[in-house]
C-alpha cells in the first residue's frame, strides 16, 4: 500500500519533529509542571527566541550569535516577567492566568510590530541533503531534532540529579516550610525561570532556520507544549520527553495511512484516552461510575 | 433554607439593564444584547469553575455544541428557531455529559488539558467536515431562522434583539440564584471545599460532578445557540482554543460571587475591549495591559487560588 | 555598593531602558492611528462626506493582508478626495480593526452603521468574517463590499445588500487557470490545500475543471491547519503525477522548503496559487526552490508583467516599486494580487453613486443605488480599474475579470499567460435580484 521508503522517511521526520516538540516543551514542563506556573507566556517566549535570531541575521550577524543571544535575552525576560509580575502575587494561579495572558497578548503586538505582518525566514548556516536509503532529509533539520533531544536529555538528568529538582518542587511544595529551611524560595523560582526561558529561547533560534518565523506562532507553540507535559506526567521532565517523540511520531505514521487532519483528531483522542486511562488506572475504569 | 441576601440582590441586574435600555445610544444597545448573551457563557463556566471547583479549557466545544446545534437545525430541518434553541441546548447537554464522564473523573492540570484537548478535536473535526459544517468559514442561517425575526411584528431588529437576550440572562440569573440557594448547590459547593468527607458521607461526587458539568453545559450551549439563532451565522471560530480562554478571563476578573461576578467580568472585559478597538490602533495592547494591571492590582484573587489549590491537592 | 547591589542597580536600570523604550514603541505605534482618513482636501470641499466604513484585518492571521488592504484604501480615497470626491462630496474613511474575527467582524459593521452611519461598507478579506458580517449589513440595510475572493457573495450564501464589484471568485480563477495548466504542464495532477473551506474550493473548482477538460487529479492532499511540518504529507504524492498544484495558508516558508528537500530536482511540474507566497518575497531563503515553477497572480507583482499607464499611476498611488514592494521598505512585499480589490471596489461604488445619484442612506437612495449596481455589466479598464476590465454579473453580484500565469524566472515573476475573461465564467443559478430590498 505504501513503498517502505515512506515508512523510513516517516519514522525519521517523526522522531525529529517529536524531539523538536519535546524541547520547545522542556520549559513549560520545569515552570508550569514542577513549579506549578501557568505561565501562558511560554509560547511567546518561544515566538522572541526565533524573532531576535531573524533580527541578529538581519543585522548581518552569523546566525550562531543567535544559538547564544536568544537564550541570554529570553531568560532574561521571563525573569523579568517573573519579578516584576507574577513575583508580586506569589504565583497566585488566578492572577497568573490573567497576568501570563495580558502579556501574550503585548508581546504578540511586540512580535507584529518587530516582525511585521508578513511571515519571515533565515537560511540555515548550512543545509547538506542527507541521502537514506530511497529518500532524502534535510541535514540541518536532522541535527537540529538531535540537539533537541540532546538537550532535552541533558537537562532532564540535569535537573533530577543536581540539587535543582528537589529545590524547585520544595519552593512549590511548600513556600513556608522552604523558606523556614533556609531557602531563598524567590531565588529558586528566579532560577526556575532563568532556565524555562533560555530553554525556550533557545528552541526557538534552534528552530528558526527551517520554520517561518511569524508573530502568531506562539499559540500553537503553547498548547502543544501544555498537552506534552501534561500528557507526559505533570511534573516529570523525562515524561514530557517521551510523551513529545511518541506524538510526533505518532502523527508522522497515522499519516501515512489517514487523511491528515482525521490522523490528527485521531492522535488527539488517543491522547485523552491516555490521560483518563492513565489517571484511573485502566480503561475499563472509565466507565465504572 | 433561606436564599442568601446576594442571591435576591442578583436578580437586580436584569432590573437595571432593562431600565437602563432606552437610555442606552443605538450601538451600546447593539454591543449590550451581545454581552448578555455571551454573560449566559460566563454563568455557565462558572458553575463549573467556581461551584465544583473544576478548570475547564475545553468550554468552546459546549459553547459550539449548542450554536452547530441549534444552526444545524435552523439550517437543514427547519428555519423554526425555537425548537432549534431546544437541540441546540440538547446537544450540549450530550456533549457535556459524555465529555463529563470522561473529564470529571481525572483532577487538577489533566481535567484541565482533557477537555483542551477534547475541544480542538471537535475544532478540527469542524473545519474537517466542512460540507456539514462549513468549515472556517461557516454557514449563513436564513432570515427566517433567526428569532429576531421572529419577534419583528412586534419590536424592531435592535429592540427584539435585546429583550431576547435580555430574557434569556434573566433566565440564566434565576437559575443560578435558585441553584446556589438549593440542597444541589450546596452539594456542589461541599465537592468543591472537601470532596473526601462528602464521600465518606456516602455521596457519589462524581455523579454531582457530572450533574455541574451538564448544567454548565446547558448554559454554554445556550449562550452558543442565542449568537447563531440571534446572529444568523455558525463558524468553526466559535470553536477555538480562544473562546475557551475567554470565560476564564472573565470569571477570574468578575470575582467570587457566583451570581455576580460572571456577569461583571464579562461586561468589563468586552466594554474594554470594544472601547478600545473604536479608539486605538493598538487596542490589543491595551486590553493586554488591562489585564495585567487587573492581576496586579487586586488580591482579590486569592479566592481563585484557594479554589485551585484544592483540585490540585485533589489531583495530585 | 557591594556585588548585589550593583547587580540590582544595574538590571533596575536596564528594566527602566528597556520599559522607557517599550513605552516610546508602544506609543508611536498607536500614535500611527488614523481615525478615519479624511484628508485635508476633503475637508476644503466643505459638504457633507460620504462615509465609508472600513473592516480591517490589522490584528490575527489576516494582517499582512490587512496592512495592504489599508494602505491602498487610503491612497485611493485621497485620489478621490484629490479629484473631486464622489459626486463633488469628499469621501471619509472610518476603519476599524474586525481582528479577523467573525465575532468582532460582526460588531464593526454594527458600529459602523450605529454609530457612524456610514453610507457603504468596505469588507474583508477572510471568508469568515465577511460571512459573519453580511447577515448584519443585511439586516442595517447597508451595502457591504468584500474583497475577499472567496465563494459567500456569489453562490448566494448572502443577501442582496452583499457585493463583490473588485476581484474574481475563487472558481472563478481556478476554472480560468486549469484550462492553462491541463494544456501546457499536463493533465495528471495532485493538489496540495488547507483542510478547511479556502482550501476544499480550490479542491472543487479544480475538479470540476477537470472533469471538463478530461484532466485526472490523482491525489488530493489536504493540511490539518496551525501545521508545522510537511514531509510527513509529501509521501502521499504519487510519483507519476505530471503536475502538484498547491495552495497554501499558514505556515508556508517551512512547505516550501521542506517540499523542496523532498521533491528534489527530479519533480513533476509546480504550479501554486500566489497566496501561498503573498507578502513574501521570492528572496526569502528558501524560496529559490520554486526556480522554474508556475503561479496565478491575479495582478503581476513585478510591473513589467502588466505594463500599462493605469497599471504604473496604481503602483505609483500606493507607493509599491518595479518588484512589487514597499517603496520605503523593500523587504515588505505587497499583497499585490489581491489588494487592487480595495481600490477597484472604491471607485465601483464612486461609479455607482455617480449614475444613480445617490445621496442619503435612505430606502429610496438604496433602493436605486442598488438597482443601479446590479444593472452594471462592466467595468472598464482605466485608472479606477488598473487590473484589467470586469465582467460584472449582477445576479450573483460578482466580478469576472483576468487572470495571470506567471514563471519565477532568475528570482522573479514573469507572466508567461494572461486569460480572458470568458475563462473565468461559470454558471450559478443563485439570483439577488430576486430577494426584496426591505
Amino acid at each position: 500500500m505504501f513503498p517502505s521508503e515512506n515508512l523510513g522517511l516517516a519514522v525519521v521526520d517523526g522522531l525529529v519533529n517529536g524531539s523538536v516538540i519535546a524541547f520547545i516543551a522542556l520549559g513549560l514542563a520545569i515552570v508550569f509542571g514542577i513549579m506549578n506556573v501557568v505561565n501562558l507566556t511560554h509560547g511567546e517566549l518561544y515566538m522572541f527566541g526565533a524573532m531576535i535570531s531573524w533580527l541578529l541575521v538581519q543585522a548581518a550577524l552569523p546566525y550562531a550569535s543567535a544559538l547564544v543571544v536568544a537564550p541570554l535575552l529570553v531568560g532574561g525576560l521571563a525573569v523579568v516577567i517573573n519579578m516584576l509580575i507574577l513575583q508580586r502575587f506569589e504565583h497566585e494561579p488566578g492572577q497568573t492566568v490573567l497576568a501570563t495572558f495580558g502579556l501574550l497578548l503585548i508581546m504578540q503586538q511586540v512580535g507584529l510590530a518587530v516582525l511585521g505582518p508578513a511571515p519571515r525566514s533565515i537560511p540555515p548556516p548550512f543545509n547538506p541533503i542527507i541521502e537514506f536509503s530511497g529518500f532524502s532529509y534535510s541535514g540541518f533539520k536532522l541535527l537540529a531534532g538531535m540537539i533537541s533531544l540532546a538537550a532535552s536529555l541533558l537537562v532532564w538528568i540535569g535537573v533530577e540529579r543536581s540539587r535543582i529538582g528537589p529545590l524547585l518542587r520544595a519552593a512549590q511544595e511548600n513556600r513556608l516550610m522552604a523558606e523556614s529551611l533556609g531557602i531563598n524560595t524567590s531565588r529558586v523560582f528566579m532560577i526556575g525561570f532563568v532556565l524555562a526561558g533560555s530553554l525556550v529561547g533557545l528552541a526557538g533560534a534552534l528552530t528558526s532556520p527551517f520554520r517561518q518565523i511569524h508573530f502568531l506562532m506562539g499559540f500553537d507553540a503553547l498548547a502543544m507544549s501544555f498537552v506534552v507535559v501534561v500528557l507526559g506526567g505533570v511534573g516529570r521532565i523525562g515524561g514530557t520527553i517521551a510523551a513529545g517523540v511518541a506524538l510526533g511520531l505518532l502523527e508522522s505514521l497515522a499519516a501515512l495511512f489517514l487523511a491528515p487532519t482525521v490522523a490528527r483528531v485521531l492522535t488527539l483522542t488517543l491522547a485523552l484516552i491516555y490521560i483518563v486511562a492513565r489517571r484511573l488506572g485502566s480503561v475499563k475504569g472509565v466507565w465504572r461510575y | 433554607m433561606r436564599p442568601r441576601p446576594t442571591n435576591i440582590a442578583a436578580l437586580i441586574i436584569p432590573v437595571i439593564l432593562a431600565a437602563a435600555y432606552p437610555a442606552l445610544p443605538d450601538y451600546q444597545k447593539a454591543l449590550m444584547s451581545r454581552v448578555l448573551i455571551l454573560s449566559i457563557y460566563s454563568y455557565g463556566y462558572a458553575v463549573c469553575f467556581q461551584m465544583i471547583g473544576v478548570m475547564s479549557l475545553g468550554h468552546a466545544a459546549l459553547f459550539a455544541a449548542g450554536m452547530y446545534g441549534a444552526g444545524f437545525y435552523a439550517f437543514y430541518v427547519s428555519p423554526d428557531p425555537f425548537p432549534a434553541l431546544s437541540v441546540g441546548v440538547a446537544s450540549s447537554v450530550l456533549l457535556s455529559m459524555l465529555l463529563g464522564v470522561l473529564a470529571m473523573r481525572v483532577g487538577g492540570h489533566y481535567l484541565m488539558i482533557g477537555t483542551l484537548l477534547a475541544s480542538q478535536t471537535l475544532y478540527l473535526a469542524a473545519l474537517h467536515f466542512n460540507d456539514i459544517t462549513g468549515g472556517e468559514q461557516g454557514l449563513v442561517l436564513r432570515g427566517e431562522a433567526t428569532i429576531v425575526r421572529a419577534l419583528k411584528p412586534l419590536l424592531s431588529e435592535l429592540d427584539a434583539r435585546y429583550v431576547a437576550s435580555l430574557l434569556a440572562l434573566t433566565v440564566a440569573v434565576v437559575g443560578i440564584t435558585l441553584l446556589t440557594s438549593s440542597r444541589l448547590g450546596r452539594l456542589l459547593l461541599a465537592v468543591r471545599d472537601d470532596e473526601e468527607k462528602l464521600e465518606s458521607l456516602g455521596y457519589n461526587t462524581s455523579l454531582l460532578k457530572l450533574l455541574a458539568f451538564s448544567i454548565s453545559g446547558a448554559l454554554s450551549g445556550a449562550s452558543g445557540s442565542l449568537i447563531a439563532l440571534l446572529y444568523g451565522y455558525v463558524g468553526a471560530g466559535y470553536a477555538g482554543v480562544l473562546n475557551s480562554v475567554e470565560p476564564v478571563l472573565w470569571v477570574l476578573v468578575g470575582g467570587p460571587y457566583v451570581e455576580f461576578g460572571p456577569f461583571l467580568g464579562c461586561l468589563l472585559v468586552n466594554l474594554l475591549a470594544d472601547a478600545a478597538r473604536a479608539l486605538l490602533r493598538g487596542h490589543v495592547l491595551v486590553v493586554g495591559a488591562g489585564l495585567v494591571a487587573f492581576a496586579l492590582a487586586t488580591g482579590r484573587l486569592r479566592w481563585a487560588y484557594q479554589l485551585m489549590a484544592r483540585w490540585r491537592s485533589r489531583a495530585a | 555598593m557591594n556585588r548585589r547591589q550593583a547587580l540590582s542597580s544595574l538590571l533596575k536600570t536596564g528594566i527602566v531602558a528597556v520599559g522607557a523604550a517599550g513605552l516610546g514603541a508602544v506609543t508611536g505605534y498607536m500614535a500611527g492611528s488614523s481615525f478615519g482618513g479624511q484628508s485635508p482636501q476633503g475637508r476644503e470641499l466643505g459638504v457633507k462626506p460620504i462615509k465609508i466604513g472600513f473592516q480591517v484585518h490589522r490584528t490575527g492571521i489576516g494582517a499582512p493582508y490587512g496592512f495592504w488592504y489599508e494602505r491602498v484604501a487610503n491612497a485611493a480615497v485621497s485620489y478621490i478626495n484629490r479629484t473631486g470626491g464622489i459626486s463633488g462630496r469628499p469621501v471619509e474613511l472610518i476603519a476599524e480593526d474586525d481582528e479577523t474575527s467573525p465575532a468582532k467582524g460582526a460588531q464593526v459593521v454594527e458600529r459602523l452603521v450605529l454609530a457612524h452611519n456610514v453610507d457603504f461598507i468596505l469588507g474583508a478579506l477572510f471568508s469568515d468574517v465577511v460571512l459573519a458580517s453580511g447577515p448584519r449589513a443585511g439586516e442595517l440595510k447597508r451595502p457591504y463590499f468584500a474583497v475577499s475572493e472567496g465563494t459567500h457573495v456569489p453562490f448566494g450564501k448572502l443577501n442582496r445588500w452583499c457585493f463583490q464589484p473588485g476581484i474574481t471568485d475563487v472558481p472563478g480563477q481556478v476554472t480560468a487557470v486549469a484550462k492553462w495548466i491541463f494544456e501546457n504542464l499536463g493533465n495528471r495532477v495532485a493538489m496540495i490545500y488547507p483542510d478547511y473551506a479556502f482550501g476544499h474550493d480550490h479542491r472543487d473548482a479544480l475538479t470540476k475543471a477537470a472533469e471538463r477538460y478530461g484532466a485526472r487529479i490523482v491525489e488530493k492532499i489536504p493540511i490539518p491547519p496551525g501545521e508545522t511540518s510537511f514531509t510527513k504529507y509529501f509521501t502521499r504524492i504519487p510519483r507519476d503525477v505530471d503536475v502538484l498544484y498547491h495552495v497554501m495558508v499558514g505556515d508556508v516558508l517551512t512547505f516550501i522548503r521542506e517540499l523542496g528537500v523532498y521533491l528534489g530536482r527530479e519533480r513533476p511540474e509546480l504550479f501554486g496559487f500566489i497566496d501561498s507566497i503573498e507578502a513574501v518575497p521570492l528572496s526569502a531563503p528558501g524560496l529559490e526552490y520554486l526556480e522554474g515553477t508556475y503561479f496565478w497572480e491575479a495582478f503581476p507583482r513585478y510591473a513589467d508583467g502588466y505594463d500599462t499607464p493605469f497599471a504604473r499611476f496604481y503602483r505609483e498611488a500606493v507607493g509599491v516599486d518595479e518588484s512589487g514592494a514597499d517603496k520605503s521598505d523593500p523587504s515588505r512585499v505587497s499583497a499585490f494580487s489581491h489588494m487592487f480589490g480595495v481600490w477597484e471596489t472604491l471607485f465601483a461604488i464612486k461609479e455607482v453613486v455617480e449614475q444613480s445619484g445617490y445621496s442619503e442612506p435612505t430606502r429610496s437612495d438604496y433602493e436605486v443605488f442598488i438597482k443601479t449596481l446590479e444593472s452594471m455589466d462592466w467595468f472598464n479598464e482605466g485608472l479606477w480599474h488598473p487590473q484589467g476590465d470586469k465582467l460584472f454579473n449582477g445576479r450573483l453580484h460578482q466580478s469576472f475579470g483576468h487572470q495571470f500565469i506567471s514563471l519565477v524566472k532568475n528570482g522573479r515573476l514573469v507572466v508567461v499567460h494572461r486569460t480572458e475573461i470568458e475563462d473565468s465564467v461559470y454558471e450559478h443559478p443563485n439570483d439577488y435580484t430576486k430577494q426584496p430590498l426591505f
